[in-house]
């Protein structure tokens, strides 16, 4: 489970920024990965787990009534995008 | 401790060693886990990669980061922004972050595979200096390892062991 601590002033809207920012740039990566270096692939795929963490740290500061109401609502949009793009992301990281 | 000499074919014997792992999907021995920690701590970092559009125009210390980027100081650069590294950390310190947590005797090891390339990644509790880090820190360190090209790929904090998601079928060692 995340280590969910009161966030200090900024932290949840950046968050938010970030996981927005990777989980929207999703179905543009797949149209053109395959025609990257394989350095570049790897370097791609490899902040996955961080991103997927964020979403994590996101959900803890949600149950622990951290957020505001705008930041509630940015984040409900925010996991509608990661169910539209999680397969997307599936593809790209297959082994 | 030397891990010997590479064999005729190149590849440095810890290297084969993980591809080996991830084949069979063995047991390992502690002297495995420790081969291995040995060979990401004291491994360089990727050359030059390309950044996505969206942390083009970072900027750090006096530089901003291009289309294409030395892949230290753009994941430097990137992990200030973020809040998890402090403002004015150098290039060598961060390099030397992700090293150090690896060698601590908590760090766990996962070998993966993503898009045909053999990755190793650590995980251990970050042991950093209160004034190294941002005002985002978290409590884990991950550093990820390319077994292809005997590089660290990019080196991060997370918020516990319980939310490191990899895919690729991983293969926990300890």
């Amino acid at each position: 489970m995340a280590e969910v601590k009161k966030a200090s002033p900024g932290t949840i809207d950046r968050l938010l920024d970030l996981a927005w920012a990777s989980w929207e740039e999703l179905p543009s990566v797949a149209s053109e990965i395959d025609d990257w270096t394989f350095d570049d692939q790897i370097t791609y795929v490899a902040e996955w787990p961080l991103e997927e963490d964020r979403l994590a740290v996101l959900e803890g500061y949600e149950k622990s009534a951290l957020m505001t109401e705008s930041q509630l609502h940015r984040h409900r949009l925010l996991k509608s995008l990661v169910s539209e793009n999680r397969p997307i992301l599936e593809e790209i990281l297959q082994p | 401790m030397d891990d010997g000499p590479g064999d005729p074919s190149g590849v440095h014997p810890t290297d084969r060693l993980m591809r080996e792992l991830l084949l069979t999907r063995r047991k390992t021995t502690p002297r495995d886990v420790g081969q291995i920690v040995r060979r990401i701590a004291t491994a360089p970092f990727m050359g030059e990669v390309r950044v996505p559009p969206r942390d083009r125009g970072l900027s750090y210390l006096g530089r901003t980061v291009g289309a294409r980027e030395n892949s230290r100081f753009y994941h430097l650069a990137k992990r200030v922004a973020e809040g998890q590294w402090a403002e004015g950390t150098t290039e060598e310190a961060y390099l030397q972050d992700p090293k150090d947590a690896v060698r601590s005797s908590d760090a766990r090891v996962v070998l993966y595979r993503y898009r045909g390339g053999d990755l190793a990644a650590a995980l251990a509790p970050n042991g950093m200096p209160q004034w190294r880090r941002g005002n985002g820190p978290l409590a884990y360190i991950f550093v990820v390892y390319s077994v292809d090209r005997a590089r660290i790929v990019s080196g991060y904090q997370v918020s516990g062991i319980g939310e490191v998601q990899v895919s690729g079928n991983p293969l926990w060692l300890k």
